[in-house]
Parts: C-alpha cells; sequence; structure tokens
C-alpha cells in the first residue's frame, strides 16, 4: 500500500474529502467542495481547505411503477396485454427474473394498480417496485493520506484542518500479507451494480472490461453521472501498484459497470432486477451492490438467487443508519451481507444491524476515486467517504481474490470462507457472531494465505 | 492402551535388534535352510515432487519393525518385515482445499509392512556379488488436527502412505573375520501420497498430493558383523544423489539365528 506522503513527498495528492454517513440522496445533500490553492506536489495535505457537509437525513422515496408476476404458463404477449389493458406505462419484461415492471398511469396510485392486479387470477403477485438509494450521504469532509482500512499502522491521520483520528494498529483486512500470495486475476469480474462508474478515470481506465450497460438510460454506456459508483468500484479494484493514487483491494481484477440508479443516487428495484441478472450473464463473478431498499420483494431476490446459482458472489451493504439490514443485503440464502467497522474495529455507529449481516470491514473515512467532473477543476478526482457502500466493495474485493485464486469453488463456499476467516473484533461485548458485524471483520490474510498446520 | 509412538520407538530403539529392510546381512548357515528373527531401525530423508513436479519438498520416515528371514539355502534368503512408521511430510501444502493448507505437523506413525529377498550370484575368493531388493508398503493411518482461529470449529485429517522399492547389487568383501563390509547400487523408487481432509463449519474438501522422489539410484556402505555364533549385528548408511543434492538413508539391526 502506498500512502499520499512521507515515501512519496513529491506525490502528495490533495483529495477532495466527504464523509458521507447514512442513507439519503445523494442529489439533495448539500455538500461542498474543498478547493486547492496553487500547487499540489509537496504540499502539506493540511493546507487544503475543506468546506463542511451538512449530513441530510434519509429520505423516503416514493414508487410510482409495480412489478408483476404471472402464473407459469401465462405466456408473454397475454401478461402484457393484461397490463396495458390497465393503462399501464413503461411496460418491460425482466429477463430471467420472469417479472414485468409496468409504471402506473398519470392520476392512478402503486396501491389502486396493485388493488386491480390482484382481482386478475392469471397473477401470481403484484408489489410495488421499490425504490433504492445508494448508501452514503456527505457529511463533515477532510482528506487524509493513505489507506488505512488496507494496512493500519497505527499511526495518526490528519483529515482536513480540525481532525485527526488515531487509528489502531492491525484495525485492517490485513491486505498486503495477502497480496503476497495473491494479487487477482485479469479474467475475474466484479460486476459494481451502482449509479455507474466513470470509466475515464485514471484508477479505472484500465480496469473495465467493457462500457457495461445503464439500465436507467437504458444504453451500452454504464458512465457515472453520480460518483458513488466510481468510488466504490475503485475501493474494490482501483488500479493498483502504478505509482499513483490509490490501491485497489483485488489489484488485478476487472470490473463490469452496471448502472441502476440515476444522478441523484436513486433507482427502483426493477433496474437492479435487471443489473443483478444481467451481470450474472455477462461474466461477473462478483457483483458488489452498495445500495438498497427498505422493503422486500421476491423479484429481487430471486434476482440474488439466479446469479447464486450462477455461481456468482453477490456482495450488498447491510445499509446505513437504519433499524435493520436493507435488500437486498437481507437475502441471507443468497447474499454476503456487509456491515461497517472504523478504524479502531469498533463497530461503526451508522452500519445497519440485523441477522442477515455476515462480515464487516471498515466503512469509515475510505478513500477511493471520483469523477472530476464531480470534484471540480483544480481538485483532485479522489473523495473521502464512509458508509457500509464502502465496506462492502473491500469485501466484494476479497471475495474476487478467492475466486482468483480458487476459481471452482462455489458461490456458498466463497461466502463461507470470508465469513469462517473474519476476525471477532468485538467479541469482549458479543462473542461470536452478532447482529453488528456478523463473523467479524474481514481478514484478508487468513482467507488467502495457507493454515500451517503445526503439531 | 495406545502408546504414542515416540514412546516406542525410544523403548525399542535401546534393543536395537534389527535388521530391518535390507535383506540378508549375516551369513547363511552351510547347513541348508536357516530361521533367523530380528527387530531393527530404518531412516530416510528424501526430496520428492508434488504438483506435476512443479513443487518439491522433503519426506522422511522412520522404521520400526520385526523381521522374520529364511535362508533357503546359503546365499538366498527372503525376509519379512512389519512395523511401525513415522512418516513426516512437511512442506506440503494442499492449495486445492477451500482453506488453504501447508502441512508442518510432522511425523504420522501407522503400520508398514515389507519385504526383501538377497541372491548370491558370484563368488570369487574374498569377492561375493549378490543381488538384493525389497520393498516396503506403509499403510498410513488418519491424524486429525484441529483448525485453530477461524470464527467457527474446524478440523484437518490427515493420512500419510507410500512405497519404497531399491533393486540392487551388493558387493561384499569376506575377509573370513567377523567384519564384512559391503556396497550396494541400487535402483530405488520411493512414491507416496499425502490425502487431506478439512471440514469448518459448512466448509469441507479433500486433497490427495501424489509426490514421489526425486532421486533413483542408491548407492549404500555398510558392514555387518557376526557377534556370536548366532547374532548378527548390522548398519548401513545410504546415500541417494539427485539433481542439486543429496538424501541420505541410514538402517542397523540386529537378528538372531535359531
Amino acid at each position: 500500500m502506498r500512502s499520499f506522503s512521507g515515501k512519496h513527498p513529491n506525490q502528495v495528492m490533495a483529495f477532495l474529502v466527504l464523509l458521507l454517513l447514512g442513507l439519503g440522496a445523494l442529489g439533495s445533500s448539500q455538500q461542498k467542495t474543498a478547493k486547492r490553492n496553487g500547487p499540489v506536489r509537496g504540499r502539506d495535505p493540511r493546507a487544503f481547505k475543506v468546506a463542511k457537509a451538512t449530513r441530510t437525513p434519509r429520505a423516503k422515496l416514493k414508487t410510482d411503477r409495480v412489478l408483476v408476476k404471472f402464473k407459469s404458463g401465462v405466456e408473454e404477449g397475454y401478461a402484457e396485454a393484461i397490463l396495458q389493458f390497465q393503462d399501464l406505462v413503461k411496460v418491460r419484461r425482466i429477463p430471467g427474473a420472469g417479472v414485468y415492471r409496468a409504471q402506473a398511469p398519470a392520476g392512478a396510485t402503486v396501491r389502486e394498480v396493485i388493488a386491480i392486479l390482484r382481482q386478475n387470477p392469471d397473477v401470481e403477485y403484484v408489489r410495488p417496485d421499490y425504490r433504492t438509494r445508494v448508501f452514503t450521504v456527505p457529511n463533515d469532509t477532510y482528506f487524509s493520506t493513505y489507506q488505512y482500512n488496507l494496512y493500519n499502522r497505527g499511526k495518526p491521520i490528519t483529515i482536513g484542518s480540525d481532525i485527526q483520528i488515531q487509528p489502531t494498529s492491525g484495525a485492517d483486512i490485513k491486505a498486503t500479507t495477502a497480496w503476497d500470495q495473491t494479487k487477482g486475476d485479469a479474467g475475474t469480474i466484479i460486476a459494481v451494480v451502482d449509479t455507474g462508474v466513470d470509466m475515464t478515470h485514471v484508477e479505472l481506465v484500465n480496469k473495465v472490461v467493457s462500457a457495461g450497460h445503464d439500465f436507467i438510460n437504458d444504453d451500452d454506456d454504464a458512465t457515472d453521472d453520480n460518483f458513488h459508483g466510481t468510488w466504490v468500484a475503485g475501493v474494490a479494484a482501483a488500479e493498483t501498484n502504478n505509482n499513483e493514487g490509490i490501491a485497489g483491494v483485488a489489484w488485478n481484477c476487472k470490473v463490469l459497470p452496471v448502472k441502476v440508479m440515476d444522478a441523484d443516487g436513486n433507482g427502483y428495484y426493477d433496474e437492479m432486477i435487471e443489473g443483478i441478472i444481467w451481470a450474472a450473464d455477462n461474466g461477473a463473478k462478483v457483483i458488489n451492490i452498495s445500495a438498497g431498499g427498505d422493503a422486500d420483494d421476491p423479484a429481487l431476490e430471486a434476482a440474488c438467487q439466479y446469479a447464486y446459482e450462477k455461481n456468482v458472489v453477490v456482495v450488498a451493504a447491510a445499509g446505513n443508519d437504519g433499524p435493520s439490514v436493507s435488500y437486498p443485503a437481507a437475502y441471507d440464502n443468497y447474499v454476503l451481507a456487509v456491515g461497517a467497522t472504523d478504524f479502531n474495529d469498533e463497530v461503526a455507529s451508522f452500519s445497519n444491524p440485523g441477522p442477515q449481516v455476515d462480515v464487516a470491514a471498515p466503512g469509515v473515512w475510505i478513500l477511493g476515486p471520483a469523477p472530476q467532473w464531480y470534484v471540480g477543476t483544480g481538485y483532485y478526482p479522489y473523495v473521502f467517504a464512509s458508509g457500509t457502500s464502502g465496506a462492502a466493495p473491500e469485501v466484494a474485493g476479497l471475495a474476487a481474490l478467492i475466486v482468483s485464486q480458487k476459481p471452482w469453488l462455489t458461490a456458498k463456499q466463497v461466502m463461507d470462507i470470508i465469513r469462517y476467516t473474519a476476525d471477532d473484533v468485538n467479541k469482549s461485548s458479543s462473542s461470536g457472531k452478532d447482529d453488528s458485524i456478523g463473523y467479524g471483520r474481514i481478514n484478508m490474510e487468513r482467507a488467502l494465505v495457507p493454515y500451517k498446520l503445526a503439531r | 492402551m495406545k502408546i504414542p509412538a515416540r514412546r516406542l520407538l525410544l523403548l525399542l530403539s535401546p534393543a536395537v535388534a534389527a535388521v530391518l529392510l535390507t535383506a540378508g546381512f549375516c551369513p547363511a548357515s552351510e547347513n541348508g535352510a536357516a530361521w533367523r528373527t530380528g527387530i531393527g531401525i530404518d531412516y530416510f530423508s528424501r526430496t520428492i515432487t508434488w504438483d506435476d513436479n512443479t513443487r518439491t519438498s522433503k519426506a522422511s520416515a522412520t522404521l520400526v519393525a520385526a523381521r522374520e528371514e529364511v535362508e533357503l539355502r546359503p546365499g538366498l534368503a527372503f525376509d519379512l518385515a512389519a512395523g511401525l512408521s513415522l512418516s513426516n511430510f512437511n512442506g506440503l501444502a494442499f492449495s486445492n482445499l477451500p482453506i488453504s493448507i501447508d502441512y508442518g505437523a510432522g511425523a504420522v506413525s501407522s503400520l508398514f509392512v515389507g519385504a526383501g529377498f538377497r541372491a548370491r550370484f558370484f563368488r570369487h575368493g574374498k569377492l561375493e556379488i549378490e543381488g538384493v531388493g525389497r520393498f516396503v508398503y506403509c499403510l498410513g493411518s488418519t491424524k486429525t488436527w484441529a483448525l485453530e482461529g477461524f470464527a467457527v470449529e474446524g478440523h484437518a485429517t490427515g493420512r500419510p502412505s507410500w512405497i519404497e522399492a531399491s533393486l540392487g547389487p551388493r558387493i561384499s568383501l569376506v575377509f573370513g573375520g567377523k567384519l564384512v563390509p559391503f556396497v550396494t547400487i541400487s535402483g530405488n523408487w520411493f512414491s507416496g501420497s499425502f490425502k487431506m481432509a478439512e471440514t469448518l463449519g459448512d466448509l469441507s474438501g479433500s486433497e490427495k498430493k501424489t509426490v514421489r522422489a526425486k532421486g533413483f539410484v542408491e548407492v549404500s556402505l555398510g558392514a555387518r558383523c557376526q557377534v556370536s555364533k548366532r547374532a548378527c549385528l548390522a548398519a548401513e548408511a545410504g546415500f541417494l544423489p539427485r539433481a542439486g543434492g543429496v538424501d541420505g538413508a541410514l538402517s542397523a539391526g540386529l537378528t538372531y539365528r535359531f
């Protein structure tokens, strides 16, 4: 791992620092950015201005769509005719899930549409097409100089001008020792089902396998118009060992961008469902979902099951500032739910608890790439952010390394390896698997380095 | 009561009354068939290759056994042996298991059986040339270790087994005294396997590692000593050249003719 100071003082980078806490709409947040003052190289990072960001309460997003599943034997044409007869618009079948998405007509509520469709004997179920959102909300923003989450040496980190954190040495995911064992395989693809990816970013330009797919605009260009997906992709698999920027967890693995949320960081379940299925069908071995919704939905679960049964490891963030694990992370049978810890191996206060939480990873002050347009001219294209959104791609990166190392393993085996090799960092208060961090904070070394069987 | 393998070895070794595996150290009776009983100790350390010859490590074994030999006529003898083997395959890496394991847990005890022969086909003055051969099969037994440091309980179970066979001429110098030195040049073939099974929570898997020795030629120097009319002591040191070095083997034992 490299830092942005110390060994390479001439390569000190300035970063826009965003602390993104809690669930909420990114677009409505009152985030401010830090401006760079003059030349950056060799500057003390504390000289950079850091603006405050206001935390935005999590917003409830109303849906105007429904998901409809017809009973087996109902032909597609007949099913679409039923939906069109109800004046539903934007009717679309989600391949692989066997579910139709449809938007309520003007003047009708989703509840009314559901009530009508439920009377149809050919309909197996009809549910609201719930909304998704990314798991980060800007907060006070500062920047740091290195990625404690990968290798924590216990040295103080100055973030901005008025925050200094004192990490605990070893409170990290043991990446450096694991990288001695494997740096991943270029054939292992991590699908980032998110807001898209900035495919021109120096950390990702050589890492994306294709332009992916945009389920928001329904085209084959999953360019990020938010920043979240770029940040997540970088945490998982940024260009590493290239003398600049940050290190990704999965050095050599590739990224498949799948855009299922819009510029505001919001989306519908149907887009996520399609995104998951599309990713599974297009070569992904690991799917990272640093997003989710509050409602259970069988079609979303079916999409996760579809990927799981194709031996794709689905990793999802547990969510932030909520009472329980979000969906799809809560689909325990098919998804690895990830909570967050901090730089002291303490449970992050925002991390959603629940019995579905499998593991945790550092999710506070996680540095990742961001689009240049997002941070603005004169800023370095990186952000610090917090949330289970940042923890999940660390786990996805580990999953990709395991798959690279042992491609014959099943998705369940990969998930179990990640679970069983975790460090129970809160065992003094809650020994064993618990609702906060599941089996514990992931330990890449234990997952990837052979166990020494001694006398 | 189960006697630990090391203690058993310790108890038996002072007796050092064995010739093991190396057939017929002592001269035969000139009065027809003779039976000899003995015990002995044998040790070897071999460089082994595995994973399609891409990996190398050491295998060693200490063998303690009882042996029965019958000499049908002077210069022609067969023997059978059975006993305890302590087989050490430290250094094997099981990387196909869900959680890879580097083996370093030392020796695993198990039973072995062996058979050998010697046949004299040339004698001129003090020079005697025999053909000697032996075969040893270590049956293998399982040993279980706890897997520690994981979030769930787990264990690994290992089972090593191996076969060794050798065949070659032995040249002895029979001075007529009690001490007879000899040199043996033989082809030596060693092959084995180590099956490792792993269970950790819901995870399980097994991997079998097939190994074989790097060297195929053994040159051994030894001597036998007639300590009494019926008892014979013998010792032998073997050298097994291979690419990049030399492996070794030692054996010693005592036989008694009834």
